[in-house]
């Protein structure tokens, strides 16, 4: 087990009681969820499940919920509030589910929103809408917002400082413009390279990251990435790196970096993908096909040879 | 809540109800009416005063004829009059023991549903643990051992060994009094019923309350930070009662067999004991009046079941 | 135990398996596992034996005076005797027989008249599933054990009659399931495949849709003897059932036990206990059957 702490305003979470942990949670920091189908309640009207969010705190004198569920379903947008809030969730789309879902968390009004792939389950001129909802009340209500997702245009739209994990740990971390413009994790490197462009009119295939996501039960010795990773070095098949500075306010836990591979490995240009293609490094025993060879769909690292 | 579809599908419904009552008492008037004997025959009557009396009551019409007669009478609200005590008016005294039965069917239900989501809940709450390993054991006794066995063994306990044990200082009531019995005498006889059923109930509640309580929902009123005990109540337990609700109409069939059998042991003065007795008497005109208010009531029953339903579950509207 | 070596025998248990007749096999092995359902079967074996040997001999003629009524138990008589001085043991045997016999020929009227209409409903749909339906829906929701009592006193006393008013009341569970696992089943890829190659509608469901769904029905029958026998003694106890003399569970507890409950308890104790075991027994088998078979609960 891995230990540590997790610090909100100087006080360790973990170590909280229960009951203090319950009023945390939604009056300090409140949580957005995926699927805002299966996140409401199916049998309780939605006007209840945002009054209850204040209930359950005395942030809000009890006096005023009722207008101010109404308030802030009308400040997410959805159209007659007043009279909506006496409808159940199956009465709502699944934009304004989670425009509920908004509300209910922007309810005490938090210091801190964590939003776990808010817009993963809806569709994309609704995921617009409800990323430029975030946006808007972090600058009206001051509310931080932690935002999980693997869609890196929506971390682009609305970020200010990004961590990249790759098997449960952080790889690299900085403020945004650092990170899209000079990612220094070869992951973080092979995400941002992997987004398909508009403005590139070549007809390249769709890069990917080669291989598979590592199995957390068995990770790999060393860098986590290392079976993946086209730049790796010795170092990286036995030892685990650490997060270093690599610039202003960027840190990257790599014993290359982005810096060395363009430098040194030709990063720049660079088709062959492979694990180990850019840097000739590979672990005992184990040999890269030639360029092309494999094209056809073969093996191509050594975490594919693993694979059933 | 009272919206008009809601009133045109009560009105549907009972429309059905009254056909299906109708159904069924013809059925069993002719079913009763087929068989070779009746009252009159343990009388012990014969030739012309068997005659006479088979005359009085009509029973020598042909049998389409006592069948129209009897339909007619029945939807004025006459059953006609008993072959055994002769002449006694059917209808005062059925309605009298349908609001027995009614009594003591509803205490078992309310036991049933109380008792059984009680425990469903608790079982669920403190899954895998020496709680749940107990409470689960006790619903499977509940539901396998017979609601009459339950009942004889109520009566030992209680009207027999508790007496002995307290050398007579304690006896528990257990042949109803009045019409409608005290307290203590109905509380008996309604968990000897309840007992049975609340067992199904709590196995139902265990497994949807197990369900619900993984769902998201539950842990978005958990992120909200409502009280536990609230994401209990009203979260997870309001959700897990729409399948409990789903199985309250075959459970009161159950009930109300339970009501029949449970009436004859400790001689409670209701529509079941009455069920048995005509049965064994011959004397079929209230066997036919009773069959066609149980049929009444369990219809009724079932269409405040699918209202309850509609209730719990919002997303079904009628 | 680790995951590893679990995950191992279970993948042992599924070589061997296909090797051999794979489900049944399969089955019987983890039926032996559950230790409740196991009980079961033995206490089961154990009274079908009795049923067997009541046959043949009984301690004494069930149905005949042979010492003091109401007397207790003793060495010569092990459950006491009854009001009319019969020997309680004997009664029990015979009751034991009867209730088995109830339940085993319910089980199997019911196999035979669920299995059809569920098959037909699933499998023809459209008005043949809905006239189907709404009969077992009907069914349901009323005391069709009350139904039961009045077909049994119109067509008379008999074990065959009680057999057949008691079918009355169990078969829509039965119909209920094959016309699901019909519905699932006739939409498979090997049914599509037999109906290409121009089977006719009849094999189709006995050669492809019943084989396969030999496993629930197994199940379904096996909750069913129980709730049979319950109505049987059910019917008897309210003195609607099998006619006295014949002893049987249900007139053994209401005509002989109830009268004598406040003196004589041992006449009905052991009887109310017998049941009950029985009925818990058939209903753990049941479970038992149900684990054994469902592949997705693999233990």
């Amino acid at each position: 087990m891995v230990g540590g702490q997790i610090l909100f305003h100087g006080r360790d979470l973990l170590k909280l009681s229960r009951e203090e942990m319950r009023r945390v949670r939604g009056r300090d920091i409140a949580m957005i969820f995926q699927d805002p189908l299966s996140a409401l309640n199916p049998v309780l009207r939605i006007g209840y499940q945002v009054d209850e969010a204040m209930h359950a705190h005395d942030k809000v004198p009890r006096n005023q919920v009722a207008a101010r569920s109404v308030h802030l379903l009308d400040t997410v947008r959805v159209p007659d509030a007043s009279r909506r809030v006496r409808d159940y969730p199956h009465q709502f789309s699944g934009g304004m589910r989670q425009r509920a879902m908004i509300a209910m968390g922007l309810a005490n009004r938090p210091e801190l929103l964590i939003a776990d792939e808010p817009t993963t389950a809806l569709d994309v001129t609704v995921q617009a809408q409800i990323l430029e909802l975030l946006r808007e009340m972090n600058r009206e209500t001051g509310t931080s917002i932690i935002l999980i997702t693997h869609n890196l245009g929506v971390v682009a739209g609305l970020c200010s400082r990004v961590i990249v994990m790759y098997a449960g740990e952080i790889v690299e971390e900085g403020p945004i413009e650092q990170i899209f413009e000079n990612p220094q994790h070869p992951y973080t490197w092979a995400l941002l390279r992997s987004i398909p462009r508009i403005d590139f009119a070549r007809h390249d295939r769709l890069r990917s990251i080669e291989g598979l996501p590592p199995d957390l039960i068995a990770l790999p010795r060393g860098c986590k990435f290392h079976p993946r990773c086209p730049f790796r070095v010795e170092r990286c098949l036995t030892d685990e790196p650490s997060l270093q500075t690599v610039k202003g306010g960027q840190r990257a836990a790599c014993w290359v970096t982005m810096k060395r591979a363009y430098e040194e490995m030709g990063a720049a240009d660079i088709i062959d993908t492979r694990p180990g293609a850019a840097s000739g490094v590979h672990p005992p025993g184990f040999t890269l096909p030639p360029f092309g060879a494999a094209d056809g769909g073969g093996p191509t690292g050594p975490s594919e040879v693993a694979a059933p | 809540m009272l919206t008009r579809g809601t009133l045109i599908y009560i009105a549907k419904r009972v429309v059905l109800l009254a056909f299906t009552v109708f159904l069924v008492s013809s059925v069993v008037f002719f079913a009763v009416h087929s068989l070779p004997g009746n009252a009159l025959i343990s009388a012990r009557l014969h030739g012309a005063a068997l005659q006479q009396q088979l005359h009085q009551f009509g029973l020598d019409r042909p049998v389409l004829v006592q069948y129209w007669s009897f339909i007619s009478n029945a939807v004025r609200g006459n059953f006609g009059v008993s072959y055994v005590i002769q002449g006694l008016p059917i209808t005062p005294l059925v309605i009298r023991e349908l609001s027995v039965s009614c009594e003591l069917g509803g205490a078992a239900l309310i036991i049933t549903v109380g008792l059984g989501v009680s425990v469903g809940v608790i079982a669920a709450v403190r899954h895998n643990t020496w709680v749940d390993y107990i409470l689960t054991s006790l619903a499977v006794l509940g539901y396998t051992v017979p609601s009459f066995v339950i009942a004889t063994l109520f009566y030992l306990v209680f009207g027999v060994w508790l007496a002995t044990l307290t050398n007579g200082g304690f006896s528990y009531p257990l042949t109803w009094t009045g019409t409608y019995g005290t307290l203590a005498e109905l509380s008996v006889p309604a968990f000897a019923i309840g007992l049975f059923t609340s067992g199904q109930v709590a196995r139902i509640t265990r497994a949807a309350m197990l369900d619900v309580l993984q769902q998201d929902y539950v842990r978005t009123a958990r992120a909200k930070g409502v009280r536990e005990w609230a994401v209990i109540i009203r979260h997870a337990l309001r959700n897990a009662l729409v399948p409990v609700v789903s199985i309250l109409g075959p459970l009161i069939a159950t009930i109300i067999t339970g009501v029949v059998v449970i009436e004859n042991i400790f001689s409670i003065p209701g529509l079941g004991k009455e069920f048995i007795e005509s049965i064994l008497n011959h004397d079929y005109n209230i066997t036919v009046a009773v069959f066609t208010l149980l049929a009444a009531l369990i219809g009724v029953a079932n269409l405040g079941v699918d209202l309850v339903y509609a209730a719990v579950d919002p997303r079904i509207r009628y | 135990m680790s995951i590893a070596t679990e995950v191992a025998q279970e993948f042992d248990a599924g070589v061997v398996a296909r090797e051999q007749v794979s489900l049944w096999r399969d089955g019987w092995r983890r039926l032996r596992r559950n230790r409740l359902a196991l009980a079961a079967t033995i206490f089961l074996a154990f009274l079908a034996l009795v049923c067997v040997v009541t046959f043949f001999w009984t301690p004494y003629p069930p149905s005949v005076f042979v010492g003091n009524p109401y007397a207790g138990p003793s060495l010569a008589h092990p459950f006491g005797l009854d009001e009319y001085g019969r020997d309680m043991l004997s009664r029990m045997m015979v009751g034991a027989q009867i209730s088995m016999a109830v339940g085993l020929g319910c089980a199997v009227i019911a196999v035979v008249v669920g299995v059809s209409l569920g098959l037909l409903a699933g499998y023809l749909r459209g008005w043949v599933d809905s006239v189907i339906s709404t009969a077992i829906n009907i069914f349901y929701s009323f005391p069709t054990i009350l139904m039961a009592l009045i077909l049994y006193i119109v067509i008379g006393p008999s074990i065959i009659n009680i057999m057949v008013a008691i079918s009355l009341t169990v078969w829509m569970d039965m119909a209920r399931l094959v016309r699901g696992q019909t519905l699932s089943i006739r939409e498979r890829e090997y049914v599509e495949a037999a109906r290409a190659s121009g089977a006719r509608t009849g094999r189709i469901m006995l050669g492809h849709v019943l084989p396969n769904s030999l496993g629930p029905i197994i199940v379904q029958a096996t909750y069913i003897i129980p709730s049979a026998i319950l109505t049987e003694a059910f019917l008897s106890f309210l003195g609607v059932g099998i006619p006295p003399p014949t002893p049987d569970w249900g007139n053994i507890l209401g005509t002989d036990g109830l009268p004598a409950i406040r003196f004589a308890p041992h006449i009905l104790l052991p009887t109310a206990i017998l049941l009950s075991v029985t009925l818990l027994a058939f209903n753990f088998l049941g479970d038992g059957l149900r684990d054994a078979f469902d592949p997705r609960q693999k233990r």
